[in-house]
């Protein structure tokens, strides 16, 4: 479909744009700049700033720009060529600042401020209002974050429209009317949506301000950088402040093909990581204590250690692109193994199989864009808003343009008001999604889906979070349900190194490329690059790996920006592996719960030190920038690797990023899958024994890594830990609303608050992954689901149980 | 003409000439003396100049006027000046209004006494004194701090080494 | 504490229902109204319920009851005096009659009488204007009404009566009148 076009004037200078394009956009086009405030062009339009007046020839009224779309033959006169515009522009500019107090100096927007600078192009020079302005208390807290200036509001309706339009959680209005309008939020209600620091961003005055950033800054002494965040896999585009060499905010960067204009609220308030005081610059090794120490030192022991012995290395998902390269490499050439992995959900062969699939079938893949012009969409084992939060924005955005969503989920996302929930209790999600490849239609939340993917076609997509991952065949099935219908399909991760570690092959069976390591002629490829690799035989997953420590069959333990007592989905397996191998390398910002294992520490420097890149979620690689060199004596991951090869008598082959990234270009570019179909296998109506299963996640805020230091957002979304359970579950059990519960599973057990919501699928309980007093892992035996027994706690009892909020050591 | 033949009237005139030339050593020889004799005498310049080390204002009430808005620094061409802004305590205020400066340093070796931070600063908190009297022996005590910029300064002529000579 | 009792929720279900799926939203103003019709104004908790009903967030809600001078969200007599003092009543004397209507009622008149019996409110416009200057008692118009009118009727409000209206049929208090205006009552 052609669009139709349209042509007009512009102070006198043609222009043709498509039919339904605004005059400001229009003149935007030709350059020429009308002054605006509500205006915001992933907003919809509002005329509420009445300052983008433009005078059409042959009305007798000016129009607000910003509200007005093109027609043919339309002559406009913008305040260059029109004496009228220009004076009902600076009347309007003087009116708007009736009531905005001057107080420029010492506000947080002074200096960038969208109102000073048009004050300055286009305002009066001088005030003529010699009256006292109206007042307010100030600052009011609409949240720990979001500070709101009611004196400074120019009531453009930007944040409340964000909120309605965008995020969908309208906590913010405006209230009353003529004089007495004001942005406001219910009495006693927080600023809860995870999105809350964007109305801050596109606020055009001074009057909603970020609690972390107060006081903290002028514009002009921070250095910027572009760079992009470290926390998911979203990629969103981020410009980095720094002063005096400190962090001191992020900012979204406009990008339309990944985040829009928009951030989440830990991609923009958890950012003192890098400053954090526990962070560790220095080499250390264990002597008597931790004892700090030189790289070669440091490295000629790792050397010592590990020279024809078993060593492993387990990583998180936060390496960026390059370094998991060099991982990948250093494993396999230099120590000679192939237990490494970055993973932390495992399902067996066929996942794998679709992992190689997601890293290298690029027509197979989906991009924000793909999500935004969708026609229908299946979102399976995702909570995006908590784990993806920007693609839980674009989802929204591809409701609001008509797409159907479905999601396939136990427990009910945020997505709520725009899509069809498909609850099902964590493991059936293989037998749902095969009800909807095989299903006929028809009128149920899996019929629906099925017509709206098979209506959509090639406009169709699906989306499996990683918990999909966690069933030997859930995966696979969501991909054959896309390709029986069409429809585009991704594997969605949730870190922001995981599609880069799996790429570059930090993983037991692959090499770079998704190549496998057992079969010959895709090794062969990997091998003309690096050298013939002597171990061809596939390597432990992260579980295996674990469990051969705790049996001492591994010497050596690279642990590289991973916690594995805090991270992986077993506490248990996790100590016992540390305590049994003989040698830990710690590999990160800081040693945290490592402290006491560590043998060996090496300071890696932090994301805004490095040039790297990291892979978003689509597969679209994007460049981070540094803004300061690295703190201390830290290194980049992959400079520490390659030292490592040199400890090891050998070499990387590169020393520098350019011949890395030079030799890597060949292995990870895209190639078309090549493996054969494997054969149908009917995942079948899963069995239940009569117990609960329990599944967790992590919460977007919790006690994770990387959000060290952000209190005011921790103040703001941290919940603490809850049990979610549904009302017939509860009813059961006599289970109360708001009480307590112990939850006790194979691995340990847990008092906890309980939510009773319809909100989950009946039959499963949810506790989230990570929140504070409560590490669902010491619930868990290596997966992210276990099998579980919830029983209500009178309250005396809980009060007096010294193991309230922790967990006990067996059942 | 050739080389040695003086003629009368060229000898007269270069006496003249001498005379004219030792007249102007002469008068000088009786006008008031321009140099100081710093510091065995130490002359107040004149009450209007600022020429000197700055001072951090206060109002009547004790209050402080520098509001911390870091305009000063961003007007210094030679970057000599370090401001941290932060939130007064509405019952403990430090200044009027919400922020107030919690550090101020002008670090005097690169002070090149210009004056454009006075005239930027919006709220008259910052100006400049006539004491131009410094001199440092160390890094250190050429950064005033917040405490000493708030502090009148001293009298001239007891700066330290102003009185050894 | 709920303000609605199982009745009315049952009966904001119906009110709710009223209007067609996917533009409940619409039922706002019928039940803020009954609401009010309960507490004889709009409380928070009376806000938190409506948004219940409706599925919506609190703010969305109370930027529609504070956008309305019909829907009091401060402290509110049983009877609501509303003057127009806009144009058109203006020029006709509007401003006497509020400054009688003031006087009459005296001091805390915009908030609320110690007796909890009247609360005095200066409307912009109450869209009568040939019948300059209006007045309203409970939502019920009395037309041209003088000082002294005014007078009278504060002092039958006072006595417990309430006096006809220029049209229709008095509501008993503001109670009915906002229980009327939730479209449950039989009409006026």
């Amino acid at each position: 479909m052609t669009q139709e076009a349209v042509t007009l004037t512009i102070d006198g200078k043609e222009v043709t744009v498509p039919k339904g394009t605004l005059i400001i956009r229009a003149a935007e086009q030709l350059g020429i700049e009308i002054p605006r405030f509500c205006d915001h062009p992933l907003l919809e339009p509002a005329g509420a700033c009445r300052q983008c007046y433009v005078e059409v020839e042959g009305q007798a009224k000016l129009f607000t720009s910003c509200t007005a779309t093109v027609a043919p033959g339309m002559a406009v006169r913008t305040q260059n060529s029109s004496e009228v515009v220009h004076e009902a522009q600076v009347a309007n500019l003087e009116f708007l600042l009736l009531n905005h107090p001057l107080d420029c100096p010492i506000c947080d927007r002074g200096g960038e401020c969208p109102l000073q600078d048009q004050a300055l192009a286009f305002g009066p020079g001088e005030s003529r209002y010699v009256e006292a302005k109206r007042t307010f208390e100030k600052p009011i807290p609409l949240s720990p974050l979001v500070g709101l200036d009611r004196e400074r509001c120019v009531l453009c309706a930007r944040c409340t429209r964000f909120c309605d339009q965008i995020s969908g959680d309208r906590f913010i209005e405006l209230f009353a009317r003529g004089a007495g309008e004001r942005v406001s939020i219910a009495a006693g209600e927080d600023f809860l949506s995870p999105f809350s620091g964007n109305t801050i961003q596109i606020c055009p005055v001074g009057a909603l301000t970020a609690t972390p950033y107060r006081f903290v800054a002028r514009p002009f002494d921070l250095s910027s950088v572009d760079t992009v965040c470290p926390h998911c896999s979203a990629g969103c585009n981020v410009k980095l402040d720094v002063r005096r060499g400190k962090v001191v905010r992020h900012l979204a960067r406009d990008n339309l093909d990944v985040n829009d204009a928009w951030l989440c609220d830990k991609g923009r308030f958890a950012f003192r990581f890098p400053d954090d005081e526990r962070r560790v610059t220095i080499p250390l090794l264990r002597d008597r204590g931790l004892e700090p120490t030189s790289f070669g030192e440091v490295m000629d022991a790792i050397g010592d250690w590990s020279r024809g012995k078993r060593v492993a290395f387990l990583t998180g998902g936060r390496l960026a692109d390059e370094d998991a390269y060099a991982l990948s490499k250093v494993a396999r050439t230099a120590f000679v193994t192939n237990d490494l992995d970055h993973r932390r959900e495992f399902a067996g062969g066929e996942a794998e199989r679709l992992a190689a699939v997601a890293v290298t079938d690029r027509a197979l893949s989906v991009t924000y864009r793909d999500v935004e012009r969708a026609k229908a969409i299946v979102v399976a084992g995702l909570d995006a808003e908590q784990e993806v939060p920007i693609l839980h924005l674009r989802l929204r955005k591809a409701a609001r343009r008509g797409a159907r969503i479905f999601v396939l989920n136990p427990r009910r996302t945020r997505l709520w008001d725009v899509a069809e929930h498909v609850l099902c209790r964590p493991g059936q999600e293989a037998h749902v999604l095969e009800q909807i490849v095989d299903g006929e239609g028809g009128d149920s939340g899996v019929g629906r889906a099925a017509d709206a993917l098979r209506e959509a076609g090639e406009a169709g997509v699906v989306l499996a979070g990683m918990r999909l991952a966690e069933h030997p065949l859930a995966a696979d099935v969501a991909l054959r349900a896309a390709r029986r219908t069409g429809a585009r399909f991704s594997l969605v991760p949730r870190r922001a190194g995981d599609k880069g570690a799996l790429a570059a092959g930090v993983h037991p069976r692959l090499l770079p490329g998704g190549r496998r390591v057992d079969d010959p002629g895709e090794r062969a490829e990997v091998e003309a690059v690096w050298g013939e690799l002597k171990n061809v035989v596939p390597g432990r997953n992260a579980k295996q790996i674990l469990e051969a420590a705790a049996n001492r069959e591994i010497d050596v333990l690279f642990l590289v920006g991973v916690d594995p007592l805090r991270d992986f989905p077993d506490a248990r397996l996790a100590r016992h592996a540390l305590e049994n191998v003989p040698y830990k390398v710690v590999q990160s910002l800081e040693l945290g719960s490592l402290e006491p294992f560590a043998d060996a520490f090496l300071p890696a420097a932090a994301f805004p030190e490095r040039d790297a890149h990291f892979t978003t979620w689509e597969g679209r690689a994007q460049r981070i920038r540094p803004v300061r060199g690295p703190a201390g004596l830290s290194r980049p991951d992959w400079e520490i690797f390659a030292g490592l090869a040199r400890a090891m008598g050998g070499s990387l082959g590169f020393e520098s990023l350019e011949d890395l990234q030079e030799e890597s270009v060949g292995l990870l570019s895209p190639r078309a899958f090549s493996g054969g179909a494997s054969a149908w296998v009917g995942a079948g109506a899963p069995q239940w024994i009569d117990e609960l299963t329990l599944f967790t996640y992590p919460l977007l805020v919790d006690e994770g890594r990387l959000s060290e230091g952000a209190s005011e957002l921790k103040a703001a979304l941290e919940e603490k830990p809850f049990l979610e359970i549904h009302p017939v579950d509860a009813d059961k059990r006599s289970i109360a609303d708001g009480g307590e519960v112990r939850v006790r599973t194979q691995a340990g057990q847990a008092v906890v608050p309980v939510r009773v919501t319809p909100d989950i699928a009946e039959g499963s309980v949810f506790v989230p992954f990570n929140q504070p007093g409560l590490a669902a892992n010491t619930l868990l035996s290596g997966r992210f689901t276990a099998g579980a027994t919830v029983e209500a706690v009178a309250a005396a009892e809980a009060a007096a149980d010294p193991e309230r909020l922790t967990v006990g050591g067996g059942p | 003409m050739s080389r040695g033949e003086q003629r009368p009237q060229d000898f007269l005139g270069g006496l003249a000439a001498a005379a004219r030339g030792m007249g102007v050593v002469i008068k000088q020889v009786f006008r008031p003396d321009v140099t100081e004799r710093y510091p065995q005498q130490i002359d107040e310049p004149p009450p209007r100049s600022h020429i000197g080390r700055h001072l951090l204002n206060r109002y009547e009430n004790g209050l402080e006027k520098c509001i911390g808005c870091e305009l000063c620094a961003y007007a210094c061409p030679a970057d000599a000046i370090w401001v941290e802004g932060a939130d007064n305590d509405p019952e403990n205020p430090v200044s009027p209004g919400e922020r107030h400066a919690k550090d101020y340093q002008i670090n005097y070796l690169r002070c090149i006494m210009c004056g454009l931070c006075v005239e930027a600063c919006p709220t008259r908190a910052l100006t400049m004194t006539h004491a131009y009297e410094m001199a440092f022996t160390s890094r250190e005590d050429a950064i005033f701090t917040k405490e000493q910029l708030l502090e009148p300064p001293l009298p001239l002529g007891t700066a330290p080494g102003t009185q050894e000579g | 504490m709920a303000v609605l009792s199982p009745e009315l929720r049952g009966e904001a279900e119906r009110i709710k229902a009223r209007y067609p799926a996917g533009r409940e939203r619409s039922a706002m103003l019928p039940l803020l109204y009954l609401v009010q019709s309960v507490e004889g104004r709009v409380t928070r908790d009376g806000l938190r319920e409506v948004a219940d009903v409706l599925g919506l967030k609190t703010a969305e809600v109370e930027a529609v009851a504070s956008f309305y001078s019909m829907l009091r969200l401060r402290p509110t007599g049983a009877h609501v005096v509303s003057v127009c003092t806009n144009l058109a009543c203006a020029l006709r004397g509007a401003k006497e009659v509020y400054a009688a209507a003031h006087d009459a009622i005296g001091s805390h008149a915009e908030e609320m009488t110690e007796d909890g019996l009247l609360t005095l409110h200066e409307e912009e416009c109450l869209g009568a204007c040939d019948a300059a200057p209006v007045v309203q008692v409970d939502f019920a118009n009395h037309d041209r009404v003088t000082p002294e009118r005014m007078r009278e009727l504060i002092e039958a409000l006072r006595r417990g009566e309430v006096s006809e209206p220029s049209a229709g049929r008095a509501p008993r208090d503001f109670k009915e009148a906002s229980w009327i205006l939730a479209g449950l009552g039989d009409g006026a």
